[in-house]
């Protein structure tokens, strides 16, 4: 009984490549992954946040780094003539900050609150055409973010997968739980930043990368960093 | 040559055009609506309807006494208006020299036209000839050629073919060839054996069976016979001869079906004047080709030529009933008799006058327009009824190879307030799907005050134009329906909230106007980049700026009090004094201060007009 059993398994294996056969076994995902051009990130994502799949940056707490990532994030997609969308949360991008040559490549939606934003981010990536969406809700209140219901994410997990659209969700704190995977920044700068250089201090962003698998909600499978 | 087009019962198809499902139910054309029902005379009807007794010049009533299910309908000058467009922009998709003869009516000359060309006949023979070798060696093989170009042949074959119904493959009718001398020995199994064995059909006889028959496009035919025999058919015929009338009746079944297309039913008559083409499109099934008027006119009843009722009488009680009958009389002694009537009919018979033709060029008009016997008050049947225009509009643009770059839409609402809108097409297109899902998209927002009593839809064309990516670039797979997307947003959240933001030339902080994304054209992605004087940290802004109280001391805030932030501060740096557009009443003047709390938050502080606002938080 048993060796049939392992010899099914074993047949479903070779016909659907992937497949979990086992309850303890992680689906075998060999994704591309889209470089963010942060050497750092990059190189401890494995290549950059990976597409068809949805990528989590917690920003704890302000002064993290967070819109510095994402200025850097439209900026490397703008480098590489990739569009990208923004659905911002909460009406925050600081436009004026970006050179006109970047946001000529982004489509920026501006929202109220987390309920638009979800809604946004639901047609954006239904469209399929735009390569990078930023979902940006790293400013909206608690209380916005607690009335996005769980199934939202595997829905947009589900969208994404069948694209190649890299998905990344600005959060305050650890919310999406289909993340394939989730970076935490842990840079705190402080008012002598205003006037540092950019880049340097992109580059000083620290981070903490935690690839999830998408499976399981705050119990990280693998920690490489 | 000249052909003509013929759209009987125009007034009425011009009207079903948009209801085809009304085509099979007893429809008749009246000539006035509403009060006057008890008077209004039956114009036109349906087959349906003839069935039924109800034939043009009933009462209204009378016909309704005949006919319980009988749908009447008064008449729709736009409607026939819009199919006197469908005629002509339709027409002259086959030809440019075309006359609006009468309402539902169009002559086409064919001179110059290449018919009598033989290059695409011998294509038709070699293809043919190839067809039928490559299967010469199972003695059993399927050809492909034009209804025509068969029907051709095989009246002129010195052997006996027989024809059965069979498949169609790419438009072409495949044709079934066997060897009769060894079917005994390898039976098809597509022709069952037990077939009774039947004395071969002369010729003669099958081209009459043939002739009959259903000869829409694509029609199946099967043809049984001797290889070598059709063959020897198709080798033997003069080149000018072998595909003349193929090529022709081809091209006429072109035209019928591009009419089907647009749901109209037309028929066609091609022949040597334009008269004749006039009297072959009327009785043609749907396409007749007139190659000798004399056989012709033995067969036409002397009705088709429209005589007086008095003219008709007196040829009645002579005995002459056919056309070719009247025209042996001869013309002079006909005249001699019955006067300038019978010249006329001599006309309209004249197999050697050519009339000049009135050329006109179709108007490069696309519109279709319905008036809704009953005010529409949800989406569903707005949406069925544009959807059928779309698919018209499609099909009549692509008929002259373009596309639709733009669509306007008309409202005409109950309380007389005319509603419009227009409908940029981002990437000009033709797919129905891609047209009528920008039309829907926009629809499901709009409220309108009051039911809507007329829909008009007019789309403009353009030439279809290819772009050139760039290799390392990356394009949008589907600019519709991006901009499908970007409508769906903006009904979300508004047209002020979607776009690609753009730098005001002024110094004003958070100074930008949205634009719609134009990722599709080659100049965003030539845009040379530009530098920027930005901070170091990155700012989040509060849209709108927050109140907030701050206290100072020695000028300088030390706490601030606002909703998302209160606190002491440890660290400040300003004042930032900037103004601008001071030489009008937009000036504006402001004292911006970066402040690091004690949680070790940062933010920008602005004073403006006396009041302290928070403008963001650096992050």
């Amino acid at each position: 009984m048993a060796a049939t059993i392992v010899q099914l398994r074993q047949l479903l294996r070779e016909k659907f490549p992937g497949l979990r056969t086992r309850a303890d076994e992680l689906p075998v995902k060999q994704r591309d992954g889209w470089a963010t051009g942060i050497t750092k990130l990059d190189a401890r994502l494995g290549g950059g946040f990976p597409k068809s799949a949805i990528s989590e940056v917690i920003a704890p707490r302000r002064g993290s780094g967070s819109a510095l990532l994402l200025l850097q994030l439209l900026r490397h997609a703008a480098a590489q003539k990739q569009f990208m969308a923004l659905v911002d949360g909460l009406d925050s991008f600081d436009a004026a900050s970006v050179e006109q040559m970047s946001l000529d490549h982004l489509l920026w939606i501006r929202c109220h609150n987390a309920d638009e934003a979800v809604k946004a981010a639901d047609l954006v990536l239904r469209d399929g055409n735009l390569p990078v969406v930023l979902l940006d809700l790293a400013l909206n209140p608690e209380a916005q973010l607690r009335k996005i219901p769980a199934p939202t994410w595997y829905r947009f997990q589900r969208i994404v997968e069948e694209s190649a659209a890299t998905f990344i969700v600005f959060t305050p704190r650890a919310m999406v739980s289909p993340a394939e995977v989730r970076v935490t920044l842990r840079s705190r700068f402080g008012l002598s930043a205003v006037e540092a250089d950019q880049l340097k201090l992109t580059m000083e962003l620290e981070f903490e990368v935690m690839e999830t698998g998408g499976v399981l909600e705050n119990e990280p499978l693998r920690r490489s960093a | 040559m000249f052909a003509v087009v013929c759209i009987p019962n125009f007034a009425l198809q011009a009207l079903l055009r948009h209801e085809p499902e009304l085509r099979d139910r007893p429809v008749a054309l009246i000539d006035a609506a509403g009060a006057n029902l008890a008077k209004a005379l039956i114009l036109e009807c349906t087959r349906a309807a003839e069935v039924s007794s109800v034939f043009p010049g009933l009462t209204a009533p009378q016909a309704q006494a005949r006919c319980r299910e009988l749908v009447l309908k008064p008449r729709s000058p736009s409607a026939e208006q819009s199919a006197t467009e469908i005629l002509l922009q339709t027409a002259y998709a086959f030809s440019p020299n075309i006359e609006n003869t009468a309402p539902g009516v169009c002559t086409i000359d064919l001179r110059g036209l290449g018919f009598s060309s033989s290059r695409g006949d011998e294509t038709y023979a070699e293809v043919a000839e190839q067809s039928l070798l490559t299967s010469a060696a199972t003695r059993d093989g399927v050809v492909q050629g034009s209804f025509g170009f068969l029907q051709e042949a095989v009246t002129r074959s010195p052997s006996p073919l027989h024809g059965e119904r069979a498949g169609v493959r790419g438009g072409y009718t495949q044709c079934l060839i066997r060897d009769p001398r060894r079917e005994t020995d390898h039976p098809s199994p597509s022709i069952p054996t037990h077939e009774p064995e039947r004395r071969s059909p002369d010729r003669h006889e099958v081209a009459a069976r043939w002739k009959h028959a259903d000869r829409e496009i694509g029609a199946p035919l099967r043809f049984r016979g001797t290889i070598r025999g059709f063959f020897r058919t198709i080798k033997s015929l003069p080149v000018e001869e072998r595909g003349k009338s193929a090529l022709v009746i081809d091209w006429a079944n072109a035209i019928v079906a591009a009419f089907r297309q647009l749901g109209v039913e037309a028929k066609l008559g091609i022949a040597s004047t334009p008269n004749l083409a006039l009297l072959a499109a009327r009785a043609a099934q749907p396409v007749l080709v007139i190659e000798r008027a004399e056989t012709f006119f033995d067969s036409l009843p002397i009705a088709a030529l429209e005589p007086t009722p008095h003219v008709l009488d007196i040829l009645k009680r002579w005995g002459i009933h056919t056309a070719g009958a009247f025209l042996a009389l001869g013309k002079d002694a006909i005249a001699e008799r019955l006067g300038d009537e019978a010249l006329k009919l001599f006309q309209r018979a004249g197999t050697d006058t050519i009339r000049p033709l009135n050329i006109v060029v179709p108007p490069d008009v696309f519109e279709e327009q319905r008036d809704f016997e009953t005010p529409v008050e949800t989406l569903e049947p707005l949406l069925f009824v544009l959807r059928r225009f779309v698919e018209q509009l499609a099909a009549r643009i692509t008929l002259g190879y373009r596309v639709v770059s733009e669509f306007q839409l008309k409202l005409t609402l109950e309380s007389g307030v005319p509603y419009e809108h227009t409908f940029k097409v981002p990437a000009p297109t033709s797919n129905v799907e891609t047209l009528f899902r920008m039309l829907h998209t926009h629809l499901e927002s709009l409220r309108t005050e009051a039911s809507i009593t007329s829909l008009k839809l007019i789309a403009t064309p353009t030439r279809a134009h290819g772009q050139q990516f760039g290799l390392f670039e990356s394009a949008l797979r589907d600019l519709n329906h991006f901009h499908e997307t970007l409508a769906r947003l903006t009904a979300l959240l508004g047209s002020e909230r979607v776009g690609t933001p753009v730098a005001e030339a002024t110094h004003r902080p958070d100074a930008f106007r949205m634009k719609t994304p134009t990722f599709g054209d080659s100049q965003t992605r030539n845009t040379k980049p530009e530098t920027r004087n930005a901070p170091g940290f990155c700012l989040r802004r509060f849209r709108p700026a927050i109140h907030a109280d701050v206290e100072l001391k020695e000028g300088r805030p030390v706490y601030i009090s606002t909703l998302v932030a209160s606190g002491a501060v440890k660290r400040a740096r300003g004042p930032w004094c900037i103004s601008g557009t001071w030489w009008d009443q937009r000036r504006w003047s402001r004292q911006e201060w970066d402040v690091e709390m004690n949680s070790g938050d940062v933010y920008r502080l602005f004073k403006s007009n006396g009041d302290w606002l928070l403008e963001g938080v650096y992050d």
